[in-house]
């Protein structure tokens, strides 16, 4: 989806993760949810930046419409989850993008570094995957139609 | 000697020959004298008191009358009056010439009246008679034999008071008519005859004592001149003498004596009248004639011996005449003239003449070359005085001595002249030494402040000095006085105990060898050191002697205050209870106290060396004090071990000085001194052990006073300071640090001195200049009082050194932790991206595949059937499974990882947390009695002590399921130091032959069907507690429950 936009309508999700297994599974649960069209997957932080600040092949969409919420791996490939993080909250213009990790980590430090960063939430992936989905599908539907985004 | 004496006391003038004889005769002479005086007194006596015995011995006799007594009375003194030893005096002789004259008158008045038959009274003069004596013609009247008597008698003795040889002669004459009257009148007693009446005229008769003492008279005077007239040879030496000597009383004796054996044999009829006198005649015949034989004998055989002598005499004239002529002097014998008559050889070598040349000569034509007598000739001077003279004469380079004496006769006419000349330039050479030496001697004792008196052999003083007249205070006229006797007896009269003065004179008289020394004292007080010795000549003939006189008052004074002091110090030092003993010069003990006896008993100290006694020693002691107070007049201070006694002494030895400041006697205090010399030896060893153990410290050793004046060092200072003992006492501490140190120093010794003790590390600057690094202690030490500064400094150089290297090491250990911690922080970090990498990646596949599984089960359900659904349920539980187990690792690790960070913990409250969380979360349904029970605090993490309780308490939970009813107990306590936390559940429990396995890794009792778990809560119990130190086991049994305790510390 190369301009931002799907089936004309704007992505208002963007999935970064690698692991194309846990993509599928994702998709699987936002599809559920019948969220599959708002969402766009990058699989690396350097993708994950271009999308955000509209650079490079995204150099065409509009920085005025970021995605309403932006779930990120910690571990990826390229750049790093936590420097694409550092990168969003650093901008004046991305600052307010809200941003949840979901990540296998439970590391202790990668969660207050997270939170350090100034990310909204931190959800660790579970292996059970039925919980998975419904953990996914609980989130989007918060970040989406519960919470009031900012407005630009 | 005694001859000459003799003669000397008789002078008889020259020519009178004095021999024994004659001697002998005079002095009976003198005897008949006074007996015959007090004969005469007697008989006065007689008249005077009218004793009949002496008037007239016999009453048949007639009397001496007294007249005649008168008369020798005054014969008596005038022949004792002409005793030869008197005949100098200026009285006696002129008196007896005055009585002998009184007789001669006497005799010639009685004389007169029988011839001119006149009575001028003098017969009853004196006494009166009374009238018919017996043989008295006149009353009073002498005999007129007696007065014939006496009238010679009292004439001759007159005469021969002039010493006129005529006169003499006609006194002997007289003498002798004299003698015949008195013998006859003497025989005729003998014989009984009838006395002799001459004529007519009734004279008296002769009484028997008249006659007795006319014979006396008569041998009274012959005897009193025996040198004159007849007597001259009845007293010779020569034969005449003798022979007459032996011949006259022969001679005299023999024929009275026969007479009156005649007269009584013929009396009492033995012999008849023929007979008896031709036995007188050839009595006299026979016994004159064996004398006069007996003599002739005697007299030849003397003869003989005269040839004999003469004989000799010739011989020895000749050997005269040799030796006359071998005489080195030149004798002459001369004339009265000065001629020489004859001369011996010598006149050939001085007057280089002949004998034969001379004689004949004047001998002042030959001595001087002169025609008359030179006016000091000896001969002239000799002719007047009558001695021999002598006179010096120099010439030919040469001094002779020329001498004349006289020859006389036997007349005491000068019959020639003996002139002697000899050469005395020897002796005269000698005479000048002599003179000079005498001259200076004679300076020497006048000048010497002793008085000296030199005697010559004779006891004659030849020499005396000022000093003596200045001594015995000796007065002009004594001293002008040549004879000794007054001299002597002034100075005696001056002494105290002249007995003592003069006996020891005495005794050197006798024994002239001997030299003396003696003390004097004089009745002033003056007291004189008198010292005499023999003068001996160099052929050891004996000179005289000289005395000396030495004025010891001062001295002696001196000495008896020296006594009295003594004595006092004798009684001060006896009561001292010191020893002491006073040692001579020559180490001998002069004196000791009674403390000195007593502590050296038995042998007598005094007189005996001072090392023999004390030390018993035969040579001086090693470092004898007395020697050296003797030898240096200081005291001096010694310590010996007298071995008699075992015991040590102090001796002081005192120097004891006289007015020059010699060393005359020295004091010794002996005080024993073994107690202290023990404590000493202690002490000294005590020195030397504190000195050894000063000497042996490894550092410097110092000590010095408040003024910073060094008062010990120990030989390592020297020696690392490099200064030598002199220097470092002369040095301030500070010299010894450099510049920057001083000031840091001088606070620290200030600190010392003010507190007690400091010690300060600093670099000690050596005398090359080498810094030393030293750690140097002060103590202040009060001794006597002053404070002292006491240390030791330590080379710290290996010290530092060694520090250096710790600190170089632990900079390198540092760096190496450092490194290692970094390694290992890498490593951690390292295994901390290996867990989250393990946690990440490994759960993905397994989200993977379990989520499709899944998917496979939702979207082909109808198509599957019952294996196929329980197939895919197992591949989902499996996933499900490593996706815990993987949990659980990471759970593990994470524990064994994580830092801790320790604080005190409420452990009730957090248990009771974590309960609560339990109840709420896991287990609300189920009704479990919880018993907490209070738990100790502890300082520990409190997320892994959550997660120990957590685990623990989960498990009793989960194994207690089963139960109807739940009992869990939860307590702790502290033992041994450590704080124990329990978890009691009633549970399944299990085997005690497990309970090692519980807390294994995934090791699990009971399977999963029974249980659920993995197996991991209790390691990670095990490991939490063991990251604190604690330790964890369980106790229980099967089927009754179980207790999990674990201890923190």
């Amino acid at each position: 989806m190369e301009n931002g936009e799907k089936n004309g309508k704007l992505i208002e999700i963007l999935l970064v993760e690698d692991n194309p297994s846990d993509v599928e599974l994702t998709l699987r649960a936002f599809k559920k949810k019948n969220l599959e069209n708002k969402i766009h997957v990058v699989t690396d932080g350097e993708q994950a930046l271009d999308f955000i600040f509209c650079r490079g092949i995204y150099s065409n969409r509009s920085i005025a419409t970021p995605p309403k919420i932006v779930i990120l791996d910690l571990k990826l490939p390229m750049v790093d989850g936590k420097e694409v993080l550092r990168r969003i909250r650093e901008d004046a213009r991305t600052r307010v993008i809200p941003v949840v990790i979901l990540t296998s980590s439970q590391e202790e430090s990668d969660v207050i570094a997270s939170y350090n960063l100034g990310v909204n939430s931190y959800i660790v992936k579970p292996v059970d995957f039925e919980k998975f989905g419904e953990t996914i599908a609980q989130l989007s539907w918060y970040w989406i139609f519960v919470n009031k985004p900012p407005v630009f | 000697m005694k001859l000459e004496e003799e003669a000397k006391k008789h002078p008889q003038g020259r020519a009178e020959a004095v021999t024994r004889s004659a001697l002998l005769f005079m002095a009976v002479s003198g005897i008949l004298s006074i007996l015959i005086f007090f004969a005469g007194c007697a008989v006065l006596l007689g008249w005077a008191l009218d004793i009949q015995r002496l008037k007239s011995i016999s009453p048949n006799f007639v009397s001496m009358k007294a007249n005649t007594a008168l008369c020798f009375a005054f014969l008596g003194f005038s022949l004792w009056s002409f005793q030869s030893k008197r005949r100098g005096h200026p009285f006696f002789p002129r008196l007896g010439l005055i009585c002998s004259l009184a007789v001669f008158g006497i005799g010639l008045l009685t004389l007169s009246e029988y011839l001119f038959g006149w009575n001028p009274g003098i017969d009853q003069l004196l006494f009166k008679e009374p009238p018919g004596a017996i043989l008295t013609s006149s009353p009073g009247r002498m005999a007129f034999n007696t007065a014939i008597n006496f009238t010679f008698t009292g004439l001759a003795l007159s005469l021969f008071a002039f010493p006129k040889k005529g006169w003499w002669l006609v006194a002997q004459s007289l003498m002798i008519l004299e003698g015949l009257l008195s013998l006859m009148a003497s025989v005729g007693y003998l014989y009984h005859a009838d006395p002799l009446i001459l004529g007519p005229y009734l004279s008296t008769a002769m009484a028997l004592h008249t006659a007795a003492l006319f014979l006396l008279v008569f041998f009274g005077t012959f005897f009193c001149w025996p040198g004159r007239g007849i007597m001259a040879i009845v007293s010779s030496d020569d034969f005449g003498g003798k022979m007459v000597r032996r011949l006259f009383p022969v001679t005299i004796s023999v024929p009275i004596l026969l007479g009156w054996i005649k007269l009584h044999s013929e009396y009492s009829g033995v012999m008849p009248n023929e007979f008896g006198v031709s036995f007188v005649a050839t009595g006299n015949l026979v016994i004159t004639t064996t004398f006069v034989l007996l003599l002739s004998s005697w007299l030849s055989r003397t003869d003989s011996e005269r040839k004999r002598a003469e004989t000799a005499l010739m011989a020895s004239a000749k050997n005269w005449r040799d030796t006359f002529d071998a005489m080195t002097d030149v004798v002459w014998l001369l004339g009265p003239d000065h001629r020489i008559l004859q001369s011996n050889r010598a006149v050939q070598s001085i007057f280089h003449l002949k004998p034969q040349e001379v004689v004949g000569r004047f001998c002042h034509e030959i001595v001087h070359g002169m025609n008359e007598p030179h006016p000091e000739c000896p001969v002239s001077q000799m002719r007047k005085s009558g001695r021999r003279e002598s006179m010096e004469l120099f010439f030919d380079e040469r001094w002779f001595l020329v001498t004349a004496d006289p020859m006389l006769g036997p007349d005491g006419s000068l019959m020639g002249i003996v002139h002697v000349v000899s050469d005395i330039t020897e002796r005269k050479k000698a005479e000048d030494a002599l003179r000079s030496k005498t001259a200076l001697l004679e300076a020497q004792v006048t000048a010497n402040l002793d008085g000296i008196l030199i005697v010559n052999e004779k006891q004659k003083r030849i020499l005396m000095n000022h000093r003596i007249t200045e001594l015995f205070n000796v007065p002009e006229s004594i001293l002008e006085d040549e004879n000794d006797a007054p001299l002597l007896k002034h100075v005696v009269s001056l002494t105290k105990y002249p007995e003592r003065f003069l006996g020891k004179i005495d005794y050197l008289w006798a024994h002239p060898d001997e030299v003396s020394y003696d003390e004097i004292e004089f009745k002033n007080g003056m007291i004189l050191e008198r010292y005499s010795a023999p003068i001996w000549g160099k052929g050891g003939e004996n000179y005289g002697r000289i005395w000396t006189f030495h004025d010891v008052t001062e001295r002696k004074r001196a000495e008896e205050m020296l006594e009295t002091e003594r004595k006092r110090m004798e009684v001060i030092l006896s009561v001292q209870n010191t020893g002491l003993s006073v040692i001579n010069p020559d180490m001998t003990i002069a004196w000791v106290n009674p403390k000195t006896r007593e502590m050296f008993p038995g042998k007598e100290p005094v007189g005996q060396k001072c090392h023999v006694f004390y030390e018993s020693r035969t040579t001086v002691c090693d470092g004898c004090g007395t020697l050296r107070t003797f030898m240096e007049g200081k005291v001096c201070e010694s310590e010996q071990l007298v071995p008699a006694t075992g015991r040590w002494y102090s001796i002081v030895s005192q120097p004891i000085k006289d007015t020059a400041g010699r060393v005359v006697s020295v004091l010794e205090a002996i005080t024993d001194i073994t107690e202290r010399k023990k404590a000493e030896a202690e002490t000294l060893k005590a020195k030397q052990f504190s000195e050894s153990v000063i000497d042996s410290l490894p550092g410097i050793f110092y000590v010095y006073d408040d003024k910073r004046k060094f008062l010990r060092i120990n030989d390592n200072f020297l020696k690392v300071s490099g200064y030598s003992q002199e220097e470092v006492l002369r040095m301030h501490p500070l010299d010894f640090f450099p510049v920057y140190e001083k000031k840091r120093l001088e606070e620290k010794i200030a600190e010392v001195f003010e507190k007690g003790e400091a010690f300060i590390e600093a670099d000690f600057l050596s005398k090359d200049g080498k810094k030393t690094p030293h750690h140097f202690t002060g103590y202040r030490a009060m001794i006597d009082n002053a404070p002292l500064l006491v240390g030791v400094g330590v080379d710290i150089t290996a010290r530092m050194k060694a520090e250096e290297e710790i600190w170089k090491l632990n900079l390198e250990l540092e760096e190496r932790v450092k490194q290692r911690t970094s390694d290992l922080a890498v490593a951690l970090k390292e295994l901390e991206s290996f867990s989250y990498s393990v946690a990440h990646d490994l759960k993905a596949p397994l989200r993977a595949m379990a989520g499709f599984a899944s998917i496979l089960f939702e979207d082909y359900a109808p198509k599957l059937d019952e294996n196929a659904r329980r197939v895919i349920g197992v591949i989902k539980n499996n996933a499900k499974n490593m996706g815990e187990m993987i949990d659980a690792l990471l759970n593990l690790s994470h524990v064994g990882r994580v830092a801790m960070n320790c604080v005190d913990t409420d452990v009730t409250k957090l248990v009771r947390s974590v309960c609560h969380e339990f109840k709420n979360a896991f287990f609300k349904d189920r009704a479990i009695d919880l018993d907490l029970k209070p738990l100790p605090s502890v300082r520990a993490d409190p997320v892994l002590l959550r997660q120990i309780f957590t685990n623990l308490i989960f498990n009793a939970m989960k194994f207690t399921a089963r139960k109807e009813k739940t009992v869990i107990e939860i307590g702790g306590y502290d033992k041994d130091g450590e704080h124990v936390y329990y978890v009691k559940d009633n549970g399944v429990g299990f085997d005690m032959k497990y309970k090692d396995k519980l807390f294994e890794t995934f090791q699990r009792l009971h399977t999963k069907e029974k249980f659920e778990g993995t197996g991991i809560g209790l390691a990670i119990v095990k490991s939490a507690v063991q990251r604190h130190g604690g330790r964890v086991w369980a106790e229980a049994e099967a089927g009754q429950g179980a207790t999990f305790c674990f201890t923190l510390p």
